[in-house]
């Protein structure tokens, strides 16, 4: 499903991961995307997989769901270990055709690369499989607040993307409704040429549209009559909570990078 | 011919997921050629599953569906599903909702022409079902978006009819209508059932409506079709509509009523029309 | 009594249509009164409503709301002062959970948070969704997405209830349950109630009934005395209520009935005396 790929499935096992500050989950993934750039030998790429199997079994979240994070990536995957394989140089060649060579670098820039790749969306999958859409918006909003001290309009954008979220599953069901009311009127979607299919999806399309404006005015109207006169000087319902337990988490984080520091430079 | 048969239908959602949800046991019906059957049911109960099952909208898990000689399965590709299509007409809730072209004509046309039918003759069927539904013919070159809620209803389900099914699924048509819109089209899909022999097919909550047009009523609760009778049967027995979550028709609450208070009614009254003719000859009867 | 509503020759167009859509409509409505307009799709009536609230302006006319006159510079006080449920359930549920859309309007009033929590909590519990409160609206009925936009209405306090079709889109089931709680929220705060609706035995609740056909307010008075006039109600479209549908259809049938309103069981009853008496 759209939502699906959009914004990963929000699993509700209550682990010690999801009652984390949606802030402190979105900077430290974030953060840890970036140190994992900083691994350059197997010690390194072990202590990350290692910290980040740690950190998906404190998810309690099933390891299948993770699976279905990386399953519609692996192609790219693949594709990317299979060029930097062929395409990289240095040490032991064993096998070479034309430019193309296999060689000991070659390899190890391979592994390395899938390593790379799955950790990253292994920790991205953990802030999705443990955190809901809406705090995620939440958490952006918290964290661009600042912002609006040079006029951006966070709060605005804020309500705008919550709407958006709000309203996925009631587009992806409206979707679904015409389509079908369409396939009942005879249109056949995914068969015949390139050009047939673009076109039967125009059926599908309009009256989606059409539907999205008509929602979007009737919102207008409610939020209007609901007192909704911009984002200034609104007051919070959903506040986020610093608790210990995301200071820990920050310093577990620290420490795993000078672990990381430590086996990059000093073995 | 056009008889329908469920042979021991299952559908689930999601098989094979840790999601699976089982929507429909064990479903065995048959609706004979040129009934008007009513479903009914709680929001929830199946019903919109079973009619998307049955315009091949979506495949059986276990269990066969026959409409008329074609047979519809698990395994059915889609030509074999397209072709039962072609038979049947699906008028959606809320159908003014999958109207997308620029002119009404062409919104009707639509149909047919995907059916396989030329533009000349999509044209004329699109022109036939525009009367048959009561829109003036000066509405013909407008845009479907430009007409009132009610004229848009009536351009959705024109464009249903010119595909002449031979079976018309309806899924709660007056939903949104005011009473008078109401009145009208349940007695167009009256009028096509009657002179134009078409299998009529209706999901609703409207327990009146069920009980005025239908001549047989398929009560669905949780996923199972509880039972199957004439309005007489299913609407004679309060009880057991509460049971499954229906409201009692007005005509029959009155009925049981009037049954208390010394009035015999035989056939037992479907519409206040002969509730009120019963009664007045009673009346009359004692009074003479 | 005090007018808490007063409109004065409204006059309403869409730009570029000649066509009043409100033409000259006067009435008032008093505190804690009970309304309900009818009359067909396409009459005026949700233009109306929208209009009280400020939702869209008048071309000439005048509305006062609770001694307000409604115009550019009071109309977000007009606003507060009313409650607003409207017709289509998904398309009036602006937070992302149940909670999050009662509290959307108290938010938009600048409550503080812990102000905020209670009044959702208890408007939560009041229309029995508190259960529900960290639902998201996907996975809700369209009677209990019209509960939550009561919630959100009775958080808010207001002086005045307006319903627009807010049954309409609803199984027989939300039907019956929104209106009960209507009933019952009406009873405890005392606001004033302005249905609009297609359910005819629902206009048998309202202390009065205003029948609007193509933008003007053709006849107002107890629903006793409108919904006994079944010839109006017939010629304007209308559902004719239970008692009267079996009044008329006897009096057809050249039996003579009362001529006043009955509900159906006193219609029943009468039947079933009158057999009586034969014997």
């Amino acid at each position: 499903m759209f939502s699906k790929v959009l914004f990963g499935r929000f699993v509700p096992t209550n682990s010690v991961i999801h009652k984390l500050d949606p802030r402190a989950k979105l900077v430290l993934s974030m953060y840890f995307i970036v140190i994992i750039f900083f691994a350059n030998s197997w010690q390194t790429y072990a202590w990350l997989a290692a910290f980040t199997l740690g950190t998906i079994l404190l998810t309690k979240v099933p390891l299948g769901f993770f699976w279905d994070g990386v399953r519609p990536l692996i192609f790219i995957i693949v594709l990317t270990v299979i060029l930097q394989i062929f395409f990289s140089s240095g040490g032991h060649v064993y096998w070479q055709w034309g430019i193309l060579s296999i060689t000991q670098f070659g390899l190890i820039n391979g592994a390395y690369i899938f390593c790379r790749f799955v950790l990253i969306i292994c920790m991205s999958t953990v802030l999705t499989l443990t955190t809901q859409p809406l705090m995620i918006a939440d958490a952006v909003e918290s964290l661009l607040k600042p912002l609006t001290k040079i006029k951006v309009p966070v709060y605005e954008l804020a309500l705008m993307l919550s709407i958006a979220l709000r309203f996925v599953p009631t587009l992806m069901d409206e979707s679904q409704k015409i389509m079908n009311a369409q396939r009942a009127r005879g249109v056949n979607f995914g068969t015949g040429s390139l050009w047939k299919r673009v076109k039967s999806l125009i059926p599908i399309l309009i009256p989606l549209f059409i539907s999205a404006f008509n929602r979007a005015e009737d919102l207008a109207t409610a939020m209007e009559a609901r007192g909704y006169s911009g984002g200034e000087g609104r007051t919070k319902y959903r506040l986020l909570h610093w608790h210990t337990a995301d200071s820990v988490a920050c310093f577990v984080m620290v420490a795993a990078t000078i672990i990381l520091l430590t086996l990059r430079y000093f073995t | 011919m056009s008889t329908i048969e469920f042979n021991g239908v299952n559908f689930s959602y999601q098989v094979g997921t840790p999601f699976e949800v089982n929507a429909l046991h064990d479903i065995n019906v048959r609706i004979s050629d040129r009934s008007y059957t009513a479903i009914v049911g709680h929001t929830g109960s199946g019903k919109s599953t079973l009619i998307q099952l049955l315009d091949g909208l979506i495949r059986p898990t276990t269990g066969t569906i026959k409409v008329g000689n074609e047979t519809i399965s698990s395994t059915s590709s889609n030509s074999e599903l397209g072709k039962i299509r072609s038979k049947i007409g699906f008028v959606f809730q809320f159908p003014e909702n999958q109207l997308f072209e620029e002119t009404v004509l062409k919104d009707i046309s639509f149909g047919p022409q995907n059916f396989g039918k030329s533009e000349d003759e999509a044209i004329v069927l699109a022109k036939e079902a525009m009367q048959l539904v009561g829109l003036d013919d000066s509405l013909a070159q407008r845009s479907p978006f430009e007409l009132s809620g009610g004229q848009m209803r009536r351009v959705a389900i024109a464009g249903v009819l010119a595909m002449k099914p031979e079976i018309l699924i309806l899924d709660e048509p007056t939903a949104g209508l005011d009473p008078r819109g109401q009145r009208e089209t349940m007695q167009l899909f009256s009028q096509l059932h009657r002179k134009n022999n078409i299998n009529v097919i209706l999901v609703t909550h409207q327990m009146e409506d069920a009980a005025a047009f239908a001549n047989q009523v398929l009560v669905m609760n949780d996923g199972n079709l509880v039972k199957a009778g004439s309005p007489n049967e299913i609407f004679s027995n309060p009880e057991g509509l509460i049971g499954n979550h229906l409201t009692i028709p007005k005509t029959t609450k009155v009925a049981n009523e009037l049954t208390k208070g010394g009035f015999r009614f035989d056939p037992y009254p479907l519409t206040l029309e002969e509730l009120s003719r019963q009664v007045a000859k009673q009346l009359e009867s004692g009074s003479n | 009594m005090n007018n808490i509503i007063s409109v004065q020759n409204a006059i309403f167009s869409y730009p570029g249509n000649d066509i009043h859509v409100l033409n000259d409509i006067s009435f008032d409505v008093s505190q804690g009164e009970w309304v309900a307009i009818i009359g067909h799709n396409g009459s005026g009536k949700s233009t109306l409503a929208k209009a009280i609230d400020g939702l869209l302006s008048l071309d000439s006319g005048q509305v006062v709301v609770d001694g307000l006159e409604l115009n550019e510079n009071t109309v977000w006080d007009v606003r507060s002062k009313i409650g607003f449920v409207f017709q289509n359930p998904d398309n009036q549920f602006v937070g992302a959970t149940v909670a999050d859309d009662v509290a959307f309007g108290l938010e938009n009033r600048h409550v503080d948070h812990a102000t905020m929590v209670a009044k959702v909590d208890e408007a939560l519990k009041l229309v029995r969704m508190d259960k529900y409160a960290d639902r998201e609206p996907a996975g809700l009925s369209g009677g209990q997405k019209q509960r939550v936009a009561l919630a959100g209405v009775i958080a808010m306090q207001p002086k005045i209830v307006i319903l627009d079709e807010a049954t309409s889109m609803l199984d027989p089931q939300g039907r019956q349950e929104v209106i009960e709680l209507l009933h019952e929220l009406k009873q405890r705060y005392k606001f004033t109630v302005l249905t609009i609706t297609h359910d005819i035995d629902e206009t048998a609740l309202a202390d009065r009934l205003f029948v609007i056909d193509d933008g003007s307010l053709i006849s107002s008075g107890e629903p006793e005395k409108i919904l006994s006039d079944s010839k109006m109600l017939l010629e304007k479209g209308l559902d004719l209520p239970l008692g009267e549908h079996i009044k008329h259809d006897l009096k057809e049938l050249k039996i003579e009935v009362p001529e006043e309103y009955m509900n159906s069981s006193q219609v029943v009853n009468w039947l079933c005396q009158q057999l009586s008496s034969m014997e």
